[in-house]
């Protein structure tokens, strides 16, 4: 089942007289419960298109389908309450809200959402993630592996149809960032969950079942 | 949308951030408090000194009901007190009134009264109580002192009743007393309801007692407010099918409005300025307000962004993030405003007294009223979810992306930058200020509102023209008359100053001159056609003629009344010709008179209000015996015996203000006191003294008249040149000091805004300023930068208010002099040199300190810190 899908997606900027054309035209399918990376050199268009595939930016042209759903066609508040549904994010610089515990910060989408959390799904992720002594702690007072597995079960409590993770191991040292995506992968497994990843890392890409290269704003190479 | 129950998780996030921004809490309570304090010390000062005027005006008319009705039957009484337009009433019966001997000059009213009448009256006893049995009475203070009675429950008093003209004394148990209130035009006698339906029994009422209403009773009411009492009146009469419009018809029942009330609606030109100016002075408080708590607001989100943004991604909506916002307002106002409401209240309450105190001489009357609190507590909130709206929206409005890479930028077009040579530090300084230009902006003009209104509030004080305003109320060093002339009530023989009092005054040492100025108390006429009588005719007084002044014609003769003023020569020279002259050797001889005519505040002669012409011959009647019957208001004048004299015009002149009998309108004229006393016989009575004293000298006469009028003369009352110059200084002082108040207040707001955003600034550019050093930028040229950055916010303000302070003194001082008299514009630098030392001082010292903070961490900790 196709989740997520792009048709003719275009991003330009216009700056003075120049266009920088950071997506032109990408067109891309991905299947329920995978885990694909997007690979790209810095400036292909990489962070462009994940902006655009989560609804956090709108595009010059064509569509972002969402479990069939044109996710643009919402209005602003709309699209918020959609995001905070469908898709969870993981960050480069993990952006935890600092003043939110860890246990807060993790339950934070649901609640907004006014939605009452699955406790067992929840148990069984901070389990799964480690974090059962952390629970408490202010997000300053963790390593930035911890942080980042914490926003990882953030992404995850709510159920999202899909976890979208931005340089999810660019802040970190290449233990950590071993640790980040076996967790990452084995969520994937575990939850049937569909992961979209970019990054800049060949070797990080290879946990992924599929791996995009993106060059230029376009889709350069597809391949498992 | 589906309805989602989030409210609490909004309500913690806001919480925590809440928690989170303690300096720009910290800042933005005192805001609030202040901005409170100002709301609840306008609102507080406003309506105590309209209370207190009311109030005042009240004890004087002797009475705070609404209004009543008078002479009704018992019956009567019952049946109107019932209705339900009428929230409290009090019911009195008058017997008679007290006016021989010693209450000759305060009479005093007899009556009976009930327990809420008593009140309306301001004369419960404040000792005792209400006669209970019979013989028992309660009366005030004063009228026991002059009764020989001391205060005592339970003491015997004697009180001489005057029927038919027969005394009658009666003695009475006294149950209760009160403190006579100094401002009450008379006193009050309360008996029993026993007592005076016995004597109303023995004796059918005469003149006097009819004129009171004696054995009739008076229903006092209060409706619910003091809106339209007239029209409530009116409904309850009709209701009842009564009139109270035509005096003539069958059910008519006579009426009064308390003037208390009825004054405050007749000012109306007043009123309307006193509330243009309550409405401005809100408008400034909210303006004051909003610049700095938008500032803080401004400031805390922008620096925040990255917050906003990242709740944003997660799934905040803008909705919701808005609501964060109102909900550490809301929190915010929860500490400051009862601060303020206290603060501002107990300021209001000492503006009030002074206020009170420099306009009328009169006391304050404190009023805890409950608009006070909810007014001041309304805008406050008013002024906060205003300032947080927009600040709100940027928030809310953040978009995910954009938020991550935010910094503080110049938004918008941005000329290229020219390479100039100069102080690098300087540029980089000026370039900092345009980064958050709304922020600049806010913080400028919020400075420069303090000095704005300092200047306003210095120039308009020392545009107060001393020289002016004495000479309008006082031409002589001293002038001495009986006390009612003060209180603008002079007009009978009774208040002649005394031969013996004249004899001491010409004892003293260092006087220079002095001279008397009589007044005609009798009655005198003047003939005239009706087109000159219509020139100086007051058009109220005009409805109070008969039919027959209607239908005369132009040229048909009447005889109004008229004053005449005998001068002796000292006051004589204070005489202003305006049109030919007399001199004083010609006046004396009687033919020759002078017509007066009276002055606008700026000086120029109501001259079209002259009936005659210089040259022209006028015949006085002067009556020589007569009487008036009928009661007071509308009592005839009957003429048994007078005679004509016949004078002409030599000039007419001005009286300045303080020398005349202080009414202002009528036709009246001066001659020399001989020809006066000649005439009207001994109703020519001595009304003022006039006296100027040797240089040095001045004192000597304060000094003897304070202690005569303490030990010989409770009656006389005096004004002085120095009393006048006193009076206007204090009037002059309590601007100064209200308007300095509310400055400073507003300058603290204003320094509050420099503090918060100079601080918040250097904070958030902790990392930028270790980018600096790290490059090679010394401690010592960052510090010099940012106070370069601190005193071009002093500099822009004040040049900010110099303009704002020219525009000011042409557009709004400038024109001042054309409605108050006593004014003179003049432009003053030292409200803006003072405040820009303040701002320069404030400008180094700040950012200095602020700096320090900065410097404690190491170059390396700022680098590596994210956020």
């Amino acid at each position: 089942m196709t989740i997520l899908e792009t048709r003719d997606l275009k991003k330009y900027y216009n700056s003075g007289e120049t266009t920088v054309k950071a997506l032109d035209g990408v067109n891309l399918k991905i299947e329920a419960g995978t885990f694909t990376a997007i690979v790209g050199t810095s400036g292909s268009g990489k962070s462009t298109l994940l902006h655009m595939l989560g609804g956090l930016d709108r595009p010059t042209e064509g569509k972002v389908l969402v479990d069939k759903k044109d996710i643009f066609t919402f209005k602003e508040e709309a699209l918020t309450i959609f995001r905070r549904r469908k898709i969870g994010f993981v960050f480069q610089s993990y952006n935890l809200v600092p003043v939110l515990n860890v246990k807060e910060n993790i339950l934070l989408p649901i609640e907004l959402d006014g939605g009452r959390p699955d406790q067992a799904y929840i148990q069984k992720i901070i389990t799964l993630l480690g974090l059962e002594e952390k629970l408490q702690n202010l997000p300053s007072n963790l390593s930035g592996g911890q942080q980042q597995r914490v926003a990882i079960a953030r992404a995850l409590a709510g159920k999202p149809a899909i976890i979208l993770a931005d340089e999810p191991t660019g802040n970190l040292d290449s233990r950590t960032s071993q640790d980040v995506m076996s967790l990452l992968k084995v969520t994937s497994e575990r939850f049937r969950q569909t992961i979209v990843m970019i990054t800049h890392n060949e070797e990080i890409a290879q946990t992924a079942d599929r791996i995009i290269r993106i060059e230029d704003g376009r889709i350069a190479k597809d391949g498992e | 949308m589906l309805r989602v129950r989030n409210q609490k998780t909004i309500r913690r996030l806001a919480n925590r951030s809440f928690s989170a921004n303690r300096t720009r809490n910290i800042m933005a309570v005192i805001a609030v408090t202040l901005t409170t304090l100002l709301f609840s010390a306008l609102f507080t000062t406003a309506i105590s000194v309209k209370y207190s005027t009311e109030q005042t005006t009240m004890r004087q008319v002797g009475g705070y009901a609404h209004c009543g009705f008078k002479d009704l039957t018992a019956e009567q009484k019952d049946t109107l007190k019932t209705h339900p337009l009428i929230e409290k009433y009090g019911t009195n019966k008058v017997l008679t009134s007290l006016e021989e001997g010693v209450f000759e000059k305060n009479r005093v009213e007899v009556r009976y009264i009930d327990e809420i009448g008593a009140d309306m009256f301001f004369c419960s006893p404040t000792t005792g109580s209400l006669p209970g049995t019979e013989r028992e009475l309660a009366t005030d203070t004063w009228v026991l002192d002059q009764l020989g009675v001391p205060h005592k429950i339970g003491e015997q008093i004697t009180v001489p009743f005057v029927f038919h003209g027969e005394t009658r004394e009666e003695t009475f148990t006294l149950s209760g007393f009160w403190e006579r209130d100094s401002a009450a035009m008379v006193s009050e006698m309360w008996l029993s309801e026993e007592f005076v339906d016995q004597m109303l029994s023995e004796y059918t009422p005469d003149e006097r007692m009819v004129a009171m209403g004696a054995g009739k009773w008076n229903l006092d009411i209060c409706f619910a407010n003091s809106r339209n009492i007239p029209g409530n009146l009116e409904t309850i009469a009709r209701d009842n099918g009564y009139e109270i419009e035509d005096a003539m018809a069958e059910k008519y029942l006579r009426t009064g409005v308390n003037w208390a009330y009825l004054s405050t609606h007749s000012n109306q030109g007043e009123d309307l300025l006193s509330i243009a100016a309550v409405v401005f002075l809100t408008m400034m408080i909210i303006l004051t307000g909003y610049l700095i708590i938008y500032n803080i607001f401004q400031i805390s989100v922008s620096s925040d962004i990255r917050f906003y943004g990242l709740l944003k991604t997660i799934g905040t909506t803008g909705r919701q993030i808005r609501a964060m916002i109102r909900l550490q307002a809301l929190k915010l106002c929860i500490l400051g405003l009862p601060l303020g409401l206290l603060a501002g209240y107990l300021a209001g309450n000492q503006i009030s007294a002074i206020v009170m105190k420099n306009m009328s001489g009169q006391q304050v009357y404190l009023t805890l009223n409950p608009w006070i609190f909810a007014g001041a507590a309304l805008f406050s909130l008013l002024t906060v979810l205003l300032s947080c709206h927009k600040p709100g929206r940027i928030a809310g409005a953040v978009s995910p992306v954009e938020s991550l890479r935010y910094t503080e930028s110049v938004s918008g077009k941005k000329k290229s930058k020219k390479d100039r040579h100069g102080p690098k530090v300087l540029q980089m300084a000026l370039a900092n200020l345009g980064r958050n230009r709304k922020k600049t902006v806010l913080v400028i003009l919020s400075l420069s509102l303090s000095v704005v209104l300092l200047y306003g509030v210095s120039a308009f004080s020392a545009g107060f023209d001393m020289d002016k305003f004495v000479a309008k109320f006082m031409t002589a060093d001293y002038l001495v008359g009986h006390k009612d002339l003060f209180k603008n009530r002079f007009g009978s023989e009774n208040q002649e100053l005394k031969e013996e009092f004249l004899a001491s005054v010409n004892s003293i040492e260092g006087i220079r001159e002095s001279g008397l100025i009589y007044y005609n108390t009798g009655n005198t006429t003047a003939s005239m056609t009706k087109a000159q009588y219509l020139r100086f005719l007051d058009p109220m007084q005009m409805q109070t003629l008969g039919d027959e002044f209607h239908a005369l014609g132009d040229e048909d003769l009447t005889n109004p009344p008229i004053g005449i003023y005998g001068l002796d020569e000292m006051p004589f020279q204070y005489l202003k010709f305006v049109d030919g002259e007399v001199d004083y050797e010609e006046l004396k001889k009687g033919n020759v008179i002078i017509q007066l005519v009276h002055q606008d505040d700026y000086g120029n002669p109501y001259l079209e209000r002259a009936p005659y012409s210089v040259g022209d011959e006028v015949t006085f009647t002067y009556a020589d015996e007569y009487e008036y019957i009928g009661d007071d208001m509308d009592a005839e004048l009957v003429i048994h015996k007078s005679h004509e004299k016949t004078y002409t015009i030599g000039a007419t002149a001005v009286l300045p203000g303080p020398l005349t009998v202080r009414r202002f309108g009528g036709a009246n004229f001066a001659v020399a006191p001989e020809i006066l006393k000649k005439e009207a016989g001994e109703k020519a009575v001595r009304m003022s003294c006039l006296v100027n004293m040797e240089e040095g000298m001045e004192d000597q006469m304060e000094t003897f008249l304070e202690r005569y009028m303490e030990n010989a003369d409770s009656d006389l009352d005096f004004e002085s040149k120095k009393g006048y110059s006193d009076q206007f200084q204090s009037f002059r002082r309590m601007f100064l000091l209200i308007g300095t108040a509310a400055s400073l207040v507003v300058a603290l707001v204003g320094v509050l805004n420099f503090i918060n955003a100079i601080v918040t600034g250097i904070r958030a550019r902790r990392r930028e300023m270790a980018v600096l050093q790290s490059i090679g930028m010394t401690g010592r040229q960052l510090k010099e930068m940012l106070i370069l950055e601190g005193c071009a916010y002093g500099i822009s303000a004040i040049l900010l208010s110099l303009i704002l302070s020219l525009l000011m003194q042409s557009l709004v001082l400038g024109q001042l002099e054309h409605i108050l008299w006593f004014f003179t514009a003049k432009w003053i630098w030292s409200p803006i040199l003072g405040m820009l030392l303040v701002f320069l001082v404030l400008g180094a010292v700040i950012p200095a300190a602020a700096y320090r903070t900065v410097e404690r961490q190491s170059v390396v900790e700022r680098l590596r810190e994210v956020e």
